[in-house]
């Protein structure tokens, strides 16, 4: 098929493959040969670029989103008198220079959000690039040295690139690809296409195809960009509810106001989901239809009784979360559907949140344990506590009992290490139990003397 | 020399930064290649058995490419290294899970993975796979020669039988670490060119030695050395694991590439590097020790073992150099350091930063807590009676002639505040706060250059041209020699060294990237050695170049000439270093600083490993801060202080840079990288289960040089590549105990660990 994108301001017509990605847009097909592969599956961000206005790993981007998009690459820079770029090389931020292209557009990124940024959110900005040979502090100094020298300014222009410009034409497919390839831009016709194609492989954010590809799964015959469905970037409030499209990624959940407001630890989940790269893609909707037991989404919303909405051409069908996950990696959807939204009630005034997440190690990693909690006190007592834990089996654990023990009391040292027990003895992990089980006490046990401290 | 450089000493940007920094420095897969094919390994899926036969689906059409097996290499079955054990591809046996068993090339990379997929190898399993050492030891199921050691050292110093009966308290415990993962950004990569006659191939390739690399491939393929040339390309980090890894991946492709006549590509994916190639060796050492009531060491017994896998790699001189490190900075006068490399089923480990350091000092500087604990001493008092001074021996018998230990320890204290926070981090804990607080410090010392008589057998050459312009300001100077540039800076610090020398500016002087037919061999780019050895030979190659200089002018001017550092002058002449080269190459040709290498003046005996085991050594100490979670058990290393002796800075920002990557590798070796064997394989197939540090997991470093110049190094200088590595995880081990009150004794010192830590001691939660 052929697109149409521009690369480093400049416009190009591209024939590529259905199973192309990005990274080999501009490294095969543009020479770009500046943006590295590292690993090919968002673990090290030597590929990162700016798409459309955004930090994005390439190696996961497939190519047939491309139509219309703006990409810049470390080549796009302007080099010997960039800023960020000379403050890379004398403050010593480079060595092996492999992760130092994506590096640079990383702290562009986030320059261009955040022109005076403190040490610490350079480096949560840079979580996602690894770097083996700097030990970072050189790198942290360079964009902390770029920053005081106004560099966010020239990298706001990038942000200009947000804005969705639908293309002057659709892309150009092939009478065999029109077959197999489906980019609609409206819902009547990807519910359209589902009902004639069931068997359809719908593509939102993208993070986990490339590498169950690169881990030996089938590369899909028939593909569906949901990229481009504006229906599904929504985020609404109406009454006593909110809903989030399927298409929201997780980087907008973290940043929204409505969320953060109502939803706090919704807002927590989706920020320590993954590194910034990836949060830049992964969508609310890929995060619940993957079904992975690691997945940080499900649980805060089987807390928050939310509902989905699966959408067909012949209309909607609303599903509880607790009806959602029919096994590992199996959801309640039917052939022919698509999911179309997250529906979360308001919570009753008062309510305390919390989302706690532990993996390995502090950044872009996968959940051992996560925790949603939420509860409210009433008259000194605490009332409609839920506790969902992920991770500790193919289904969030819903730990009923930690419910009833604690309904109608007041937070006591004694409830706080009841709960604890409750919550311990309320997980099954299959590995590491011992640790995974503490972990869970510990952190519901936390909440609840933390829920006391609130009076 | 000396007290006014201009160059060396100065925080001079990375003479290859602006390359890296815009995206334009070509990387191996980012070479251009026209019509090139790609090559693939098929590997085996059994740790241990008999390989009966390699099928091949009939239902493929073969001709569209080129497989290989044992039976179709050109030349004996070996990549030669420090022994040639190790086959380029397995013949009637395979000995560990990812061997490579066949070898594929094919005109696509999707053709190369059908072709894969239709090859299936045969092979019948051996009973079971070996993989802990000590049931190596037993050697019933061998892997390797008759007994499954690979190598084995046993040092001897004094009486350690008397040394045990001084003693007021003698002390036994064993300490574990597990392989640990190079994660060099670039993964290993390389193609070959057939000569037009297949009589010769031409080969680049990420890697540290281009002349290791040329050596196997010589002896892999039979080839006269003349027909064969390794060209490094920019490579994107190492660390070790592209010393002795990037001689099978060549030969690799040189094979591929003679048999099916074109050029063959070899890019690892990341799956494949992490699962294949060599790794950190695991070690567990036993150390029993006796000691005085204030701590004095009278004896040391160390029995230090590292998991080899099953080939011998460079086991032989990573065991060696863990083994003359096991006793650290500190005087023991009675000591007894056994040390064997065991052979498993597992992939053959290898070179990593540190070279078996990092083991066994892990090991040495926990035990110096364990008996400060039982001593009722504290981490610092027990350092401080036991510290090595000038005149003291190493258990192998070297007199030390030059110690920084106790000055980098002091000055280590004291701008980590570190006896204050022990006691305010102790404080702040009974508090029973969300969050603990603890502190932990390492002592340790690393010898720069080959062990022993390495720097003698190697005997390094290096080469520095003068490459004339149309003017004498158009002419500049390039280094040509076989130290790589990596990510470490050997090509900006070793063009100070010249550029100091010649009284040129640094943009006057290049350093090429490697290529064996037009380099001099100044050795591999390992052990700490290419500043402090290759420096110090390119200051004799600089002198090379002004004796020729100073003898073409005298004999043309007629006056006596000399060289001040700036100016060749005699007489009323007088002329910069350019205007003379220039004169020399129109009048005499081309102008060449040859630089040989000279011994120290330090002895080794080969047979009994005694005598100089290092021509130098750096010092250093860490002193680490962590937070852990108290419900979560996350440790956070939040600060780093250090204080390291390596001589004479050349470099200060580079130097600081490598100490900074090298101390994170280590933390991270410490508490985060876990490259679990399940069963008989390394299960972390992917950077999202084998976790390195990220921003997120990084101290704030406080980092200060001690500067006492090295006479045999080049202005001073000593090695410092290694160091690093050494100190990181003991120190954080340490500080995690001194948060948990737990003893750590293994690493990495995950929340698991602690767990059982804690429940051990009664402390369930």
């Amino acid at each position: 098929m052929k697109i149409e994108l521009y690369i480093n301001r400049e416009s190009y017509q591209i024939d590529i493959v259905p199973r192309d990605r990005l990274l080999d847009v501009l490294r095969r097909y543009r020479g770009l040969t500046g943006t590295k592969e590292g690993c090919g599956e968002g673990e090290c961000g030597a590929c990162a670029v700016i798409l459309d206005g955004r930090l994005v790993n390439s190696c996961m981007v497939p190519a047939l989103e491309l139509h219309g998009s703006k990409v810049i690459t470390v080549e796009g820079l302007a080099g010997e008198t960039d800023p960020l770029q000379r403050a890379f090389v004398e403050e010593g931020a480079v060595q092996c220079g492999f992760c130092t292209p994506g590096m640079v557009m990383a702290a562009r990124s986030l320059l261009a959000r955040n022109p005076n940024p403190s040490r610490e959110e350079i480096k949560e900005g840079l979580a996602g690039n690894l770097c083996r040979c700097t030990g970072y502090e050189k790198i942290i100094k360079a964009v902390s040295r770029a920053a005081q020298e106004g560099y966010g300014k020239i990298a706001a222009s990038d942000l200009e690139d947000q804005e969705m410009v639908r293309p002057s034409g659709p892309p150009v497919l092939s009478e065999d690809e029109k077959e197999r390839i489906f980019l609609p831009y409206d819902l009547d016709e990807a519910c359209e296409a589902l009902e004639k194609h069931p068997d359809i492989y719908m593509l939102a954010g993208t993070t986990d195809f490339y590498p169950d590809i690169k881990k030996g799964a089938k590369f899909p015959e028939k593909l569906m960009d949901l990229t481009h469905l504006c229906d599904l970037k929504k985020i609404e409030e109406e009454e006593g509810v909110v809903v989030i499209g399927s298409g929201v990624t997780t980087q907008r959940i973290a940043e929204d106001p409505v969320v953060g407001g109502y939803f706090p630890a919704l807002r927590e989940a989706a920020d320590m989901s993954a590194a910034i790269a990836i949060k830049n893609k992964a969508t609310i909707g890929g995060n619940l239809m993957t079904a992975s037991p690691a997945a940080d989404m499900p649980p805060v919303l089987l807390m928050l009784g939310a509902s989905v909405i699966f959408r067909s051409s012949s209309g909607r069908r609303e599903v509880p979360m607790e009806d959602f996950f029919r096994g590992y990696r199996k959801t309640a959807i039917e052939p022919g559907e698509l999911l179309e939204s997250v529906r979360i009630p308001i919570p009753a005034e008062g309510t305390s949140q919390a989302f706690y997440k532990r993996g390995s190690r502090k950044s872009l990693t996968i959940a051992r344990v996560n925790v949603a909690c939420s509860a409210r006190l009433d008259n000194g007592v605490i009332r409609d506590m839920k506790v969902v834990a992920g991770t500790m089996a193919v289904l969030p654990t819903v730990i009923t009992a930690v419910s009833e023990l604690v309904e109608g009391k007041p937070v006591t040292q004694s409830l706080v290490e009841a709960v604890r027990e409750a919550a311990r003895d309320g997980v099954h992990p299959r590995t590491s139990e011992e640790y995974r089980k503490n972990v869970t006490g510990n952190l519901v046990a936390r909440f609840v003397m933390e829920l006391g401290q609130d009076l | 020399m000396g007290n006014r450089l201009k160059i060396v000493g100065k925080s001079e940007p990375r003479k290859d930064g602006w390359e890296k920094v815009t995206g334009r420095a070509l990387f191996i897969d980012d070479i251009p290649l026209d019509g090139c094919w790609y090559g693939g390994v098929l590997r085996s899926d059994v740790a241990r058995g008999r390989l009966v036969s390699i099928e091949k689906d009939p239902s493929f059409d073969w001709s569209r490419v080129t497989v290989v097996t044992s039976s179709d290499l050109p030349g004996a079955n070996m990549v030669a290294s420090v022994r040639d054990d190790c086959p380029i591809l397995a013949e009637d046996k395979v000995c560990y899970v990812t061997e490579p068993i066949a070898l594929v090339a094919a005109p696509d990379q999707d053709t190369l993975k059908e072709a894969m997929a239709c090859l299936r190898p045969v092979i019948e399993p051996d009973g079971e796979p070996v993989i802990d050492v000590q049931d190596a030891i037993k050697a019933d199921r061998l892997v390797w020669g008759e007994d499954n050691i690979i190598k084995s050292f046993d040092i001897r110093m004094g009486d350690l039988d008397r040394g045990f009966e001084e003693a007021d308290l003698i002390l036994e415990e064993s300490y574990t670490t597990q392989h640990q993962e190079q994660v060099y950004l670039e993964p290993q990569g390389t193609f070959a060119v057939p000569g037009q006659d297949r009589r010769s191939v031409d080969i680049t390739i990420s890697c540290q030695c281009p002349f290791y690399v040329h050596n196997s491939v010589v002896k892999g393929l039979g080839f006269d050395p003349d027909k064969v040339v390794i060209k490094q390309s920019i490579t994107g980090g190492a660390f070790g694991g592209k010393e002795f890894y990037p001689s099978l991946v060549a030969l690799h492709v040189a094979v591929l590439a003679l048999a099916s006549g074109k050029t063959v590509k070899m890019i690892f994916d990341r799956h494949e590097d992490l699962a294949a190639t060599s790794k950190r060796h695991p070690s567990v050492t036993c150390i029993r020790s006796g000691h005085k009531k204030d701590g004095t060491i009278t004896a040391m017994d160390v029995d230090f073992i590292l998991n080899g896998g099953a080939t011998t790699t460079l086991s032989v001189v990573v065991l060696q150099r863990g083994v003359l490190h096991a006793t650290g900075c500190y005087k023991v006068p009675n000591a007894r350091v056994l040390g064997r490399a065991v052979a498993t089923n597992l992939p053959p480990s290898g070179a990593y930063r540190g070279f078996g350091v990092p083991q066994s000092m892990f090991a040495l500087e926990r035990h110096m807590d364990l008996a400060a604990e039982r001593l009722g001493l504290d981490p610092v008092s027990i350092r401080e009676v036991n510290l090595l001074d000038v005149g003291d021996l190493l258990p192998c018998g070297q007199a030390m002639t030059q110690v920084a230990a106790r000055e980098v320890m002091e000055r280590a204290l004291e701008i980590s505040d570190y006896r204050k926070k022990v006691e305010d981090f102790k404080a702040h804990n009974q508090e029973q706060p969300k969050t603990l607080k603890g502190i932990g410090l390492s002592l340790f010392l690393h010898g720069g250059a080959f062990t022993g008589s390495g720097e003698d057998y190697i005997n390094g050459v290096t080469k520095v041209v003068f490459v004339p312009g149309d003017t004498a300001e158009q002419g500049r100077v390039e280094i040509r020699i076989s130290s790589t540039e990596m990510g470490q800076g050997a090509a900006t610090v070793l063009p100070q060294i010249v550029a100091e020398g010649l009284g040129l500016s640094l943009a006057k002087v290049d350093f090429m990237t490697p290529d064996t037919s037009k380099i001099s061999n100044s050795g591999p780019t390992v052990a700490s050695r290419t500043t402090v050895v290759v420096g110090a030979i390119l200051t004799r190659s600089v002198g090379d170049m002004i004796e020729k200089l100073v003898d073409f002018l005298t004999s043309t001017l007629g006056v006596t000439v000399t060289f001040d550092g700036k100016a060749f002058c005699g007489g009323s002449h007088c002329m910069s270093f350019l205007e003379a080269a220039h004169r020399y190459s129109q009048e005499v040709g081309e102008l060449i600083g040859w630089g040989k290498y000279r011994s120290t003046g330090s002895h080794w005996d080969d047979d009994t490993n005694t005598g100089d085991a290092y021509p130098s050594y750096s010092w250093a100490c860490d002193v680490v801060e962590v937070e852990v979670d108290r419900d979560t058990l996350e440790v956070v290393p939040k600060k780093l202080h250090s204080v390291v002796e390596i001589g004479t800075v050349i470099n200060p920002i580079l130097a600081e840079g490598q100490y900074e990557g090298g101390s994170l590798q280590a933390l991270g070796y410490g508490w985060l990288e876990d490259m679990a064997v399940k069963g008989d394989r390394i299960d972390a197939g992917s950077l999202s289960k084998y976790l390195i540090p990220t921003t997120m997991d990084t101290p704030d470093y406080n980092l200060e040089f001690i500067e006492v110049p090295y006479q045999h190094g080049p202005y001073g200088a000593k090695g410092l590549g290694e160091l690093p590595h050494d100190g990181g995880a003991p120190a954080l081990a340490q500080a995690i105990g001194h948060a948990l009150g737990v003893f750590p004794t293994e690493i990495p010192v995950t929340p698991e660990r602690i767990t059982a830590m804690l429940a051990s001691k009664g402390e369930s939660k």
